[in-house]
């Protein structure tokens, strides 16, 4: 994926514009991160700003974040230790150790900007959140209607409870 | 937390991706939110999408705790044991044991109906994919064959919806010792006598490679005037379906040896019951014709472990509390290159048969 390694290729700039109109200006090797923002300066290169309609600044600020940290981890320095698979797993954790209306934001930012693994660990995270619920509080949460009638429920815990017997 | 005005307008293919990430008693259970939902986790749509997103995790570790009639799993990324459930309505099938894990399908030993039986002709075989929640029930066992011994569950890479079922053990009457290979074919729904061998005393610790069979093998050679014991690996080829012989460094003084499948190559565990040898994992290089220390043991991880139960097939290796003094259960993950803890009593992995288990869609 990070066959743009030269060093020349590395310092080429790219600016990105949020849907509130601030400006970001971050590393090629940064933006290609994402495999939609990789596209459009493959198409446009990286003289025209690049607008992001659908991310706020905040949002972006935080995804910015996350690809110029993992950009890095790529990196080979002579002089630093690189950074261990531990490492990585903790600074994710840290990550997405936010609200979840910001979770919210970052999922479907990460989706627009289709970078697979700020998706996996978001949707991962999400599903850390809901998976101590029960079926009641996720109809709660979803705004979802329990359509089944006595028999359809009666029916469906019937299949689901066996081992519990 | 979780505001409702928020997430209800989460966009269903990504409402999927985390449903798809949840552990799969959850997946089950929330089957019970919506005619949608339950329409939805069944989908073949949804199953393609669970068995694409964990094909790079650890695999889980499968439990089948006979005193609870429970099929429990381990899962690595949640820290957390989960009964899992393995179908939609029970078969009418008592199960004994957890005998062998394989292509996203486990198998179980049993026998029809509730009554518990030791009558080993009765004994069963009952394949399912914890996944599809399909299930089958085997034709019993060829005469004289017993669900013991070495016993693999395969899925051969070029057939992918089908699986077969190997038993190596040894026959003895008076005049000879052999070692017999029945196989089990989905397709066929058949069991066979596949190959014979006389000259192996015992194979044991088999594990499937790409193809291949592999075991470590034991013959009575002479040797300086003497019948000795000589043990060395022996492959069975599951397409050419033929035995060959490979030399391994399986003679020890400080351990045991133990193959397992690691990056699709074959590899060998030593662990050492001796405190200041570390375990080792050894894969054969096919360019220098040797084996070579793979470096995949962080130095000190296991040192000193009294008990050890290496899993062959899979990515991680279990030590046992080196102290015996806690029940916590050390494990090393050799995919993802992590240390992690199991720390629960339950359920007792010494004493259940245990499995990894990694999800695909292979039909039954």
């Amino acid at each position: 994926m990070h066959f743009q390694g030269s060093p020349n290729m590395a310092e080429k700039r790219v600016k990105l514009i949020s849907s509130d109109n601030d400006e970001f200006e971050v590393d090629e090797a940064v933006a290609f991160e994402s495999e939609t923002l990789r596209n459009m300066i493959q198409d446009t290169g990286t003289n025209v700003p690049i607008s992001i309609p659908n991310v706020s600044s905040d949002i972006l600020a935080k995804v910015l974040e996350y690809c110029s940290y993992h950009a890095e981890t790529m990196e080979t320095h002579d002089d630093k230790p690189p950074i261990t698979d531990a490492q990585i797993r903790e600074w994710d954790a840290d990550f997405v150790d936010v609200h979840p209306a910001t979770l919210y934001s970052l999922i479907l930012a990460a989706n627009y900007l289709n970078i697979k693994n700020l998706l996996d660990l978001i949707c991962q995270a999400v599903a850390n959140n809901i998976r101590g619920k029960t079926a009641v509080e996720i109809r709660k949460i979803l705004h979802i209607q329990d359509d089944f009638t006595y028999e359809e429920e009666m029916e469906i815990r019937r299949e689901t409870k066996w081992a519990f017997d | 937390m979780m505001d409702p005005e928020v997430w209800s307008k989460l966009p269903q293919e990504m409402l999927l991706d985390v449903l798809a990430r949840l552990p799969y008693n959850r997946i089950t259970k929330f089957r019970e939110v919506c005619k949608k939902w339950k329409e939805l986790l069944n989908a073949k749509h949804f199953t393609d999408r669970i068995v694409s997103i964990r094909k790079s995790q650890t695999p889980l570790l499968v439990v089948c705790v006979k005193r609870y009639h429970a099929i429990m799993a381990y899962d690595p990324t949640i820290k957390e044991w989960q009964e899992i459930f393995i179908w939609k309505k029970p078969p009418n099938f008592q199960i004994h044991c957890l005998r062998a894990a394989g292509g996203g399908l486990l198998c179980f030993k049993g026998n029809l109906g509730e009554r518990k039986t030791v009558d080993e002709g009765a004994t069963r075989l009952l394949v399912v994919n914890p996944i599809t929640k399909l299930w089958r029930i085997l034709p019993s066992l060829p005469s004289g064959i017993r669900a013991a011994g070495c016993v693999n569950l395969v899925v051969l890479e070029n057939e992918p919806n089908r699986f077969k079922i190997l038993f190596m053990q040894i026959h003895c009457n008076l005049h000879q010792r052999r070692l017999v290979g029945t196989l089990y074919d989905s397709a066929a729904d058949l069991w066979t006598t596949y190959c014979e061998d006389t000259t192996l005393e015992s194979v044991y610790r088999s594990v499937y490679v790409n193809g291949t069979m592999h075991y470590i093998g034991s013959e009575r050679v002479h040797e300086y005037g003497a019948l000795v014991s000589r043990r060395q690996g022996v492959s069975f080829d599951m397409y050419k379906k033929a035995f060959s012989r490979f030399d391994a460094p399986l003679t020890s003084e400080v351990g045991a040896k133990k193959f397992m499948e690691l990056h699709g190559r074959l590899s060998l565990v030593t662990f050492s019951t001796v405190a200041t040898f570390s375990p080792s994992v050894q894969q054969f290089d096919e360019q220098s014709g040797t084996w070579v220390d793979a470096q995949l043991l962080p130095p000190g991880i296991g040192l000193g472990v009294q008990g050890y139960v290496p899993l062959g097939q899979g990515s991680y290796l279990y030590f046992a509390d080196p102290h015996r003094q806690s029940e916590t259960v050390v494990c090393y993950d050799l995919l993802n290159r992590q240390r992690f803890l199991i720390d629960e009593s339950f359920p007792d992995l010494r004493s259940e048969g245990f499995k990894l288990y990694h999800p695909t869609l292979c039909s039954v």
